[in-house]
């Protein structure tokens, strides 16, 4: 047999093995509690919308990811899942959010596993204003803090 | 001492602790006396100098205060005999930027290689929870209630403390918060000429996924040795726009803490091997674990992939967690495949992008320190996250591969009921070639939030590390507590080889990610 001949059919087996390996490895994974949905959970300031309501609900543990406090939030068009980010973001600025407030948020709608979702970037209720995203809408809770002044920023000092 | 009091004593201990951490908002929790500790470490194991960094987060603002991110870098001298004799720490928080020396301090090491370590400066003293690899190096995590933060800390090399020392071409990666408060990494490479001059610096930036493409440094790129706190390895450096303190661990490998406020950045470079890169240079199976920032909150991504040295990717597993959206490849009923592309220059930049049928497409950016390392960058939109990619072993990884003592290391959030606390873990693994419950740890965490701040020590788990065939894929590892409250966490684990294992979490009300690295 011709020596190009039997390099042909080395790379064929070899590729076969590979295909056989990798399909018995995946054989061996199929119990991994996979899911089959889109990966959609980046913020497009572009698709950016207002949104005004009534809390229908709020709590700082939502039930279903992302992690974070989630309000269900009643709007002219029906009701929805709104997320905010760490509670303790909203805490730390004195926002307090119950059953019966009237809100504006501004912010982008996601689709995620667990349905569509509301990310917010500024919320408003009554005379008071809260960004909870940078324009580019990374969450504040993140590096915020930084952009406090020199002397609401020292008050937590502590050993370095 | 009647002996059914001494019985108690252990359970009153553990109700008290239990008590102190539910009445209040801080405080330290010790969890039941774990085994003696068996291994050849001691206090004797840490001599010399010793480079650490580490990022985390601190308190910061009016009371209740904000979590916010933080970083240091630093060095310290140890005596082998439980001492602290000097050194010097680098640290950008949320007040500001300081170089702050350190005065009397100390540490202890135990038999398995954990220990503790107290550093003092002007503004008090830092204690940390850290467990050695070996003595040259080890996992550090800050445990006291003013911040969390985790990192590590490598033997430094008096020797390469001087400009000629670095003389190479360096690969670096650092993550951070930009001015305008966004998660940025950056990774990229650079020439140092050993004489304090920077050239050929490539970079490419991930602002809250707003990509920068590569760049060329801006002009004023350079590094310098302090004469102030040059004997403990520190210098000064612009790299890519950015200017940074730097601690040589030695020649190849540096330490970086961002010195620009209010921005912030934490991170290192690595001396990269002096040849010209191609595709071909990416001829194995790969690993690659990743932490960050996404739109949604905390992201944490470990994964593996074949590279035939042409371009294409194969046999891709991956799992991500997106602040509690898990999303693991290859999806169910789904296919993937990828590619890959090195720069043309030959500097080791390089592109590397999957698709999987069902889910969507992934896209990296790496630098190469080596044929079998690399810095790792994803540039998805709205994600903000980078880390290592390291070749993997050829196989297989099994339990008898794998048995034996780790030091583990590990950061992340955790939704702990309405709060969200930032962790930290440093520890040790020791796994078994037994089936069932073949890994036992002890660990020090921390649970961090304005609302509280709680440092638990001695914490033990067990569970089952279950490997599949070849083991160079997604492995899972489940580990419980029982102290002081039952908690499951559940990581899969992606092994490098028999010395180093990546772990993901994948529960949805954690991020967590991490390694375990062999110890002697």
């Amino acid at each position: 047999m011709q020596k190009t001949t039997l390099v042909r059919i080395s790379v064929v087996l070899v590729a076969l093995l590979l295909v056989l390996g990798t399909s018995v490895w995946a054989q061996k994974l199929a119990d991994r509690p996979r899911a089959a949905s889109m990966r959609s959970l980046a913020y497009d300031a572009k698709q950016e919308t207002a949104v005004e309501g009534t809390v229908l609900s709020y709590t700082a543990e939502a039930a279903t990811p992302p992690i974070g406090a989630h309000v269900q939030l009643q709007t002219a068009s029906g009701t929805m899942d709104i997320r905010l980010g760490a509670a303790s973001y909203l805490e730390a600025n004195h926002f307090s959010l119950a059953k019966g407030d009237s809100v504006r948020v501004v912010g982008a709608s996601l689709a995620s596993r667990q349905g569509t979702i509301f990310l917010v970037r500024l919320i408003q209720k009554g005379g008071q204003s809260l960004a909870l995203r940078t324009a580019k809408g990374a969450p504040l809770s993140f590096a915020g803090a930084r952009l406090l002044s020199p002397a609401q920023r020292a008050s937590q000092a502590g050993p370095r | 001492m009647n002996r059914s009091i001494m019985r108690l004593l252990p359970l009153v201990t553990i109700l008290l602790a239990s008590l102190t951490a539910a009445c209040n908002n801080g405080g330290t929790i010790v969890g039941p006396p774990p085994p003696p500790p068996t291994g050849n470490f001691s206090n004797a194991s840490l001599k010399g100098q010793y480079a650490f960094s580490m990022s985390g987060t601190e308190l910061c603002g009016p009371s209740p205060g904000f979590s916010t991110f933080f970083a240091r870098a630093g060095s310290f001298t140890a005596d082998g005999s439980g001492h602290i004799s000097g050194g010097v720490e680098d640290v950008n928080v949320c007040t500001g930027v300081g170089t702050l020396p350190f005065t009397s301090s100390t540490y202890s090491i135990s038999a398995d290689g954990r220990g503790t370590l107290n550093l003092t400066n002007s503004t008090g003293t830092t204690s940390y929870s850290l467990t050695l690899t070996s003595p040259t190096q080890g996992f550090v995590a800050q445990t006291d209630g003013n911040a969390t933060a985790s990192g590590s800390l490598q033997r430094q090399n008096p020797a390469a403390f001087s400009d000629p020392a670095i003389a190479n071409g360096y690969v670096f990666d650092v993550f951070g918060a930009s001015s305008a408060s966004n998660p940025e990494s950056i990774i990229g490479r650079f020439d140092a000429d050993g004489a304090g001059n920077i050239s050929l610096g490539w970079y490419d930036s991930n602002e809250a996924g707003t990509l920068s493409g590569q760049q060329l440094f801006p002009a004023g790129a350079l590094y310098q040795f302090d004469h102030t706190f040059g004997q403990s390895g520190r210098g000064v450096a612009n790299i890519a726009g950015h200017n940074f303190a730097f601690y040589v661990v030695d020649a190849t490998r540096l330490k970086l803490v961002g010195t620009d406020f209010p921005e912030v950045f934490s991170g290192e470079a690595f001396a990269q091997r002096n040849i010209a890169f191609s595709d071909a240079s990416l001829n194995s199976g790969f690993a690659f674990l990743l932490g960050g920032s996404s739109s949604s909150g905390p992201i944490a991504t470990a994964g593996r992939f074949a590279a035939d040295g042409l371009g294409n990717l194969s046999e891709i597993f991956l799992d991500e967690n997106n602040n509690g959206t898990v999303t693991l490849l290859p999806s169910q009923g789904g296919t993937v495949a990828g590619t890959y592309t090195l720069d043309a220059n030959g500097l080791g930049g390089g592109t590397a992008t999957w698709t999987d049928t069902k889910v969507g497409t992934f896209t990296f950016i790496f630098y190469l320190i080596s044929p079998t390392e690399a810095v790792f960058q994803e540039t998805d939109t709205g994600i903000t996250s980078d880390g290592t990619l390291l070749a993997q072993t050829a196989g297989p990884i099994t339990p008898a591969s794998l048995a034996g003592d780790f030091a583990s290391v590990l950061s992340g959030v955790t939704q702990n009921g309405s709060i969200v606390d930032s962790n930290d873990f440093v520890g040790q693994l020791k796994l078994t070639s037994a089936s069932g419950n073949n890994a036992t740890g002890i660990m020090d965490f921390t649970e961090f939030s304005p609302a509280h701040q709680h440092q638990f020590f001695d914490i033990q788990s067990s569970g089952p590390l279950n490997i599949t065939s070849p083991g160079t894929g997604p492995n899972t590892l489940t580990l419980t507590t029982t102290f002081p409250s039952p908690q499951t966490f559940n990581f899969t684990a992606y092994a490098v080889d028999a010395n180093t294992v990546f772990l993901v979490g994948v529960d949805n009300n954690r991020v967590l990610a991490g390694s375990i690295a062999r110890q002697p």
